[in-house]
């Protein structure tokens, strides 16, 4: 199984199938330390214990399930104790709610919280509830500590503000958690553990518990020593002590080779090297036996100050767009296709990504060679030496020599001809140099060593062409060279061992019809002495396949009819995923600018499963090369593309790759790089360069923000994008400049008077002085301070060996790591200007005071302003209490000056530009608003336009659709004559919206839930006629309502469940000329397509793969999958894609079961499948 | 077991027809332990709204996208929002003074 990398199912045990509810058990599950048993519960009430044991095969075997239900109980942690090999216990965090009340100020009060021992007894076959031991009512997470000969056994009970050891029948031991200390830190503030992980190394432990604000803290347990000094097994003491800071993270896990993975909660996940373990440093140390462990006496707090780390150091990171909050999907770089444009990351890890199709290129070395080559070829001299010897350009009319050493220079004795254009070079045999120029062939014999040690020149041979005839296209291999004449004869030449040169064939030269634009020969496969086909390509817009095999040299075998003239052809052996094995590819590319990829029959010959690309309007060239020693293909039109077997499913695969344009290029092997790529560009810069791998074809570049970016517009004409930010529960930009003032104030005043210690300020002494003293001393900030935007800049100070604490105190650490610092009720929230394309960064901001957060934004081109665009933004003051709207110019250099802000009842969550106003959308009612000189001035409205608020809106001429909260959408018509908005169709299926609905034509639109579907609803065609009639909008504002609804009722036309929950979606196209399909964009990072399908013969097929695919690959964890993807409505109109494309990676068995269910080949399926998704994306 | 129950049952049926509708009634006590949140006539408005509430919270804890939905708009971690939630559930109203007439406060 290893080889395969996947996992594979090895039992399935049901226990509930009505999906994740309140007693289904699943939302925790916890192991033996030992393996014997597990025990799976649910919130509330439900736990099941298997035994597991194993049979004679070592096969894990399940028991059926043992109860240990309890009523009216909520489980918040469960894990299974470190018990040795006596009776497996587990310790649940349990939670009593029988006697629970909620008083009239919201605080739960009786529900006791207890950890819950229940005991499975092996011998009985039973569940106990062993005891319970009553603990802290804020505990939230269990850590199990090791025992049997590793540790003392029991948990860790962490709870908001202390970490409790417990183990049954013996004394509890508690520490506190450090809070943080900082001119910006609230010293009011208690943490709680959100994650952690024990390790364990050589006879010790420990733990790495994670706060809320990402502080790792490193606790141990020590244990009690004998008079004698010998460690008893009794537990002495706990301590805790600040290690390190890093990014608030959803799980953590420490590798036996030293490192931190980091499963970040939002953001990139990171793996980091453990550089000390947080010993010998000079971090306060907190000891249990300094605090009581009586949960009725809270714990003194303690302080520390975060600093740099110190003992963690990050190694590598991964890719994540979790979560992902807004996408747009244009062309801004003018190139072939769009790129991809979002908002991810929440906080101060929160960037503005832009995501490209194209494979990264790295980059070594580049120079300017003189004049244009338009053909480059890399030889080695000898068949023994691994590296490249000399590189050959060859130009119009001339020929370049370069010797590869340690330096790459020109070099005129290499016996090379090079007053004639090159059209190939290639070692043959051993140590044959052969050169083919327009004029004949020249071979090269390699140097001879002579007895008395001097170098003998090898012969050089010279073939020259029949008289009035020049060669147009040649292909050559390891033993065989084949050339083509302007009359369109082909010459053959093969290896000859036994005078170590090139012998012409001795028979027919055969004729093609038209002139040889590309001739391509596939190397020599492994034991054989020839490459036993010959691919021509003629200017008549054909391909022939001629044999090569001894008994039937040059005879035609297959021919294809192309679309254009073929302008380079490659013949080479790739890794196919539908023989399951490596397949014979020709590869064609078309002066038309098609690459086209045909399956060539070993043994016939025939050209079959023929895929076509169109790359761009350039003819393509061709050039196989190797990266990680697969066989690849670099495709060269306007811009390169490099065709690969794809890693997972093994099938073809083209992807541009994201480096400028090549005009020549080949493979480069040398000591510093074995699978190099010289290329040279367009502008006669010759770059070697080299494709890392081929795992990824989705490149992210990323511009980090300050705050959870909401939502994104782009600017009418320029390439810029305004960005709303914000975040809850943060201290404001001017909070925080004025609380680091201060502190840089008491600063500068202590250390100017350094003999007189202050014993009330925070800055100086004990670092565990108590907080209410300190941070606020003195309320009137610094008029002259010179204290700049250090807060807002991500730099960190180098200087991590801080001397004193008073550095310590007003250092300014990365909040990207740091986080910003929290405070109750408080918003920030800016608007970014960003500029993806030149500058790579934001380049103004504006920051929002008032407490007001921005939570929508659009660009309103004014029609009594000109049609200038201004931007408008929305804000929710104190959340929610009121709203406003902002209204700013777009300057020149895209910086915004602010006009004036509009006060209004609810904050407008959606804005839209309408005929040269602006459509706001506030709680449920619907305005039209234009800009007054002080403030924004309503025109028109539609009271209770949607039942609830208004989320997003849409328009298409006159049509309005509104997005409610809640309740779907809703079309409204606006009435030019009257200026009135009125709702005239709305949905019978409550759908709480999460995106701007799409419209996918008039009466149509397209949207995503928060529960994870994607739908599509339509306004019935008489409803949608009467609307657009004369005097239509007056006859819906007085006719009849239908079930108090209105008029008219939209019909679901597609229902589907994708699992994450959808934040934009938009109808566009993604490559150049393709159609354009529903791009959406969820929370959890997944950029999703629906492609329309264009007849009802193409979906009766995917239908048909859809039912076989569910039989032949259902799910790992037994989800049935018509369940799953009908979760909450039945799909309605959709076929799953994702399960249709693993029939690629089914094994071949079961992939001949589909298809020949279906009546077809494995390729044709392939293909078609392929096919769906090349079309319109990557 | 079951053949005894059935011989219980059929005797009580025979026997006491008032045990017969106690025994219903006991039964449907416990098909009611056994499925929380099944509620019958006399279920107060307050019991309903806890046990939608109940659901509503375990709903969330267990979608692992609604908790990140929930928490990213809370600003706060996912632990701690779960850990929240999960304790809402021990008594997510406020009950009424009067159990006749009762108020539903919505404490979300």
């Amino acid at each position: 199984m290893p080889d395969q990398n996947v996992f594979s199912q090895l039992h399935l045990e049901t226990f509930g199938k009505s999906g994740i509810r309140r007693v289904m058990p699943g939302e925790f599950i916890a192991t033996d330390a030992k393996g014997r048993a597990v025990m799976i519960a649910s919130v509330e009430k439900n736990k099941l214990v298997y035994v597991l044991s194993r049979d004679s095969d070592a096969k894990v075997t399940i028991s059926s399930p043992l109860e240990a239900h309890k009523p009216m109980t909520l489980v918040h942690s469960l894990v299974g104790l470190d018990v040795g090999y006596d009776n497996p216990m587990f310790a649940a965090l349990e939670t009593d709610y029988s006697e629970a009340k909620m008083s009239t100020d919201g605080q739960v009060v009786g529900a006791e919280k207890a950890l819950v021992y229940y005991q499975l007894d092996l011998g009985l076959n039973h569940v106990v509830r062993k005891a319970t031991e009553v603990v802290d009512p804020t505990a939230n997470l269990l850590f199990i500590v090791p025992g049997g000969k590793d540790g003392p056994s029991g948990v860790l009970v962490c709870a908001l503000e202390s970490i409790t050891y417990v183990q049954f029948d013996q004394p509890t031991c508690r520490v506190p958690i450090p809070r943080r200390k900082g001119p910006t830190e609230n010293p009011e503030r208690r943490r709680m553990v959100t994650a952690g992980v024990m390790h364990r190394m050589r006879g010790a432990f420990f733990f790495l518990l994670q706060t809320e604000d990402g502080d790792l803290f490193k606790v141990t347990i020590e244990m009690a020593r004998t008079s004698a000094g010998l460690l008893t097994r009794d537990v002495a003491c706990l301590t805790i002590k600040y290690f390190d800071t890093i990014p608030v993270s959803s799980s953590l896990c420490i590798l036996r080779s030293g490192f931190l993975f980091l499963g970040a909660e939002s953001g990139d996940h990171a793996i980091y090297q453990f550089e000390r373990l947080g010993e010998r440093d000079n971090e306060l140390q907190f000891n249990s036996d300094d605090f009581s462990d009586n949960l009725a006496v809270p714990c003194d707090p303690v302080f520390f100050f975060p600093r740099p780390a110190l003992n963690l150091k990050l190694a590598h990171s991964l890719d994540s767009m979790h979560p992902l909050f807004d996408c747009n999907v244009t062309n801004l770089t003018d190139g072939d296709a769009p790129q991809i444009y979002t908002l991810s990351g929440s906080g101060a890890r929160s960037s503005f990504r832009t995501l490209k199709h194209g494979m990264p290129v790295g980059q070594t070395v580049e120079s300017q060679v003189p004049g244009q080559p338009v053909a480059v070829w890399t030889t080695k001299t000898s068949a023994d030496s691994e590296y490249d010897t000399y590189m050959i350009l060859s130009f119009q009319d001339s020929t370049l020599i370069l010797s590869i050493g340690e330096q790459v220079e020109e070099v005129v004795d290499s016996g090379f001809l090079t007053h004639v254009p090159t059209l190939a070079v290639q070692l043959i045999g051993t140590d044959l140099v052969v050169q083919v120029h327009s004029r004949g062939l020249r071979s090269m014999m390699g140097d001879v060593k002579t007895e008395n040690d001097t170098v003998m020149q090898g012969e050089v041979l010279e073939w020259a062409t029949p008289q009035h005839r020049s060669i147009v296209a040649a292909a050559t291999n390891e033993r065989q060279v084949v050339i083509a004449l302007n009359s369109g004869e082909l010459v053959y030449f093969e290896f000859d061992e036994a005078t170590g040169t090139l012998s012409e064939y001795s028979g027919d030269r055969p004729q093609m019809d038209g002139t040889v634009t590309a001739l391509s020969m596939g190397s020599v496969p492994e034991g054989r002495k020839r490459s036993s086909f010959l691919a021509v390509g003629c200017d008549d817009a054909t391909v022939r396949i001629l044999s090569l095999d001894l008994e039937s040299i040059l005879v035609d075998r297959s021919i294809q009819a192309l679309t254009a003239a073929p302008s380079s052809l490659a013949i080479i052996p790739m890794v196919d995923s539908s023989s399951g094995g490596v397949a014979l590819y020709v590869h064609i590319g078309l002066d038309s600018g098609v690459h086209l990829r045909t399956v060539i029959d070993q043994v016939t010959g025939d050209l079959d499963d023929t895929r076509s690309r169109f790359l761009g309007p350039k003819p393509v060239r061709l050039c196989p090369i190797t990266v990680g020693e697969q066989e690849c293909i670099l495709a060269l039109s306007s811009r390169p593309w490099i065709g690969y077997a794809h890693p997972e499913t093994k099938s073809f695969t083209l992807t541009p790759l994201d480096c400028p344009p090549i005009e020549c290029v080949t493979m480069f092997r040398s000591e510093e790089l074995p699978e190099g790529i010289v290329a040279v560009s367009p502008d006669q810069i010759l770059r070697l360069s080299y494709i890392e791998d081929l795992s990824t074809n989705i490149q992210q570049d990323s511009i980090p923000l300050l705050h959870t970016g909401r939502e994104i517009v782009q600017h009418p004409t320029a390439p810029i994008f305004f960005a709303i930010c914000s975040d809850p529960n943060t201290l404001g930009p001017e909070s925080r400049k004025q609380l680091l003032d201060e502190a840089k104030k008491s600063h500068d005043a202590t250390n100017g008077n350094r003999v007189e210690t202050n014993g009330d300020h925070e800055m100086n002494g004990d670092r565990r002085v108590n907080g209410r003293k300190g941070t606020k001393g003195s309320k009137s900030a610094d008029p002259d301070s010179e204290m700049s935007d250090d807060a807002d800049t991500k730099d960190v100070e180098e200087d991590s060996e801080m001397d004193e604490d008073g550095d310590r105190g007003t250092q300014v650490l990365p909040p990207d790591v740091f986080g910003h610092p929290k405070a109750n009720k408080h918003w920030a929230s800016q608007i970014c200007v960003i500029d993806p394309l030149d500058q790579k960064k934001v380049i103004h901001t504006v920051d929002l005071d008032n407490n007001e957060a921005a939570v929508s934004v659009a660009i309103i081109p004014l029609a009594e302003q000109d049609d200038e665009a201004f931007l408008m933004v929305g804000t929710s003051k104190d959340t929610d209490v009121c709203g406003y709207m902002h209204l700013y110019r777009i300057n020149d250099d895209m910086s915004l000056e602010f006009i004036h802000k509009t006060r209004v009842a609810a904050p407008p969550r959606a804005i839209r530009a309408f005929h040269g106003r602006a459509l706001v959308g506030i709680g449920p009612d619907l305005f039209i608003y234009d800009a007054g000189m002080k403030q924004m001035l309503r025109k028109a409205q539609a009271l209770n336009a949607v039942p609830h608020e208004i989320m997003g809106i849409t328009t298409q001429g006159s049509r309005v659709v509104c997005a409610d909260r809640q309740e779907s959408v809703s079309y409204v018509i606006y009435d030019h004559d009257e200026g009135r908005l009125v709702p005239f169709a709305d949905d019978s299926l409550p759908r709480w919206c999460t995106t701007t609905p799409a419209m996918l034509d008039y009466e149509t639109v397209t949207g995503g839930d928060r529960f994870g579907n994607m739908w599509a609803v339509r306004c019935p065609t008489t409803a949608s006629d009467e609307a657009d009639e004369e005097g239509g909008a007056a006859h819906m504002i007085y006719g009849k309502k239908y079930l108090h609804g209105a008029k008219h009722r939209l019909d679901c036309v597609m229902h589907f469940h994708v699992n994450d929950i959808p934040m934009a979606v938009h109808k566009t196209s993604l490559v150049a000329g393709g159609r354009e399909v529903i791009l959406w964009a969820g929370l959890e990072g997944t950029i999703g397509l629906l492609i329309p399908f264009a007849g009802r013969e193409e979906v009766d097929f995917f239908q048909d793969v859809e039912n076989r695919m569910r039989k032949e690959a259902p799910s790992l964890t037994g989800r049935d999958h018509l369940a799953y993807r009908g979760y909450y409505v039945p799909v309605k109109g959709v076929i799953d894609g994702d399960l249709c494309e693993r029939f690629a990676r089914l094994d071949r068995g079961a992939k001949e079961r589909v298809s020949a269910g279906m009546d077809r080949s494995v390729r044709d399926m392939e293909k078609r499948i392929s096919e769906m998704r090349t079309r319109v994306a990557f | 077991m079951v053949f005894y129950d059935l011989v219980l049952m059929l005797h009580e049926k025979l026997t006491h027809e008032k045990a017969d509708k106690l025994r219903a009634q006991q039964q449907l006590e416990q098909l009611k332990a056994r499925h929380v949140g099944t509620g019958d006539g006399d279920t107060t408005k307050f019991e309903f709204a806890s046990n939608v509430l109940r659901d509503t919270y375990a709903s969330m804890i267990g979608h692992p996208s609604l908790l990140r939905y929930t928490a990213l708009a809370m600003g706060e971690p996912r632990e701690k929002v779960r850990n929240m939630l999960i304790e809402k559930m021990a008594a997510p109203l406020v009950k009424p003074a009067t159990e006749e007439k009762p108020t539903v406060q919505e404490d979300d």
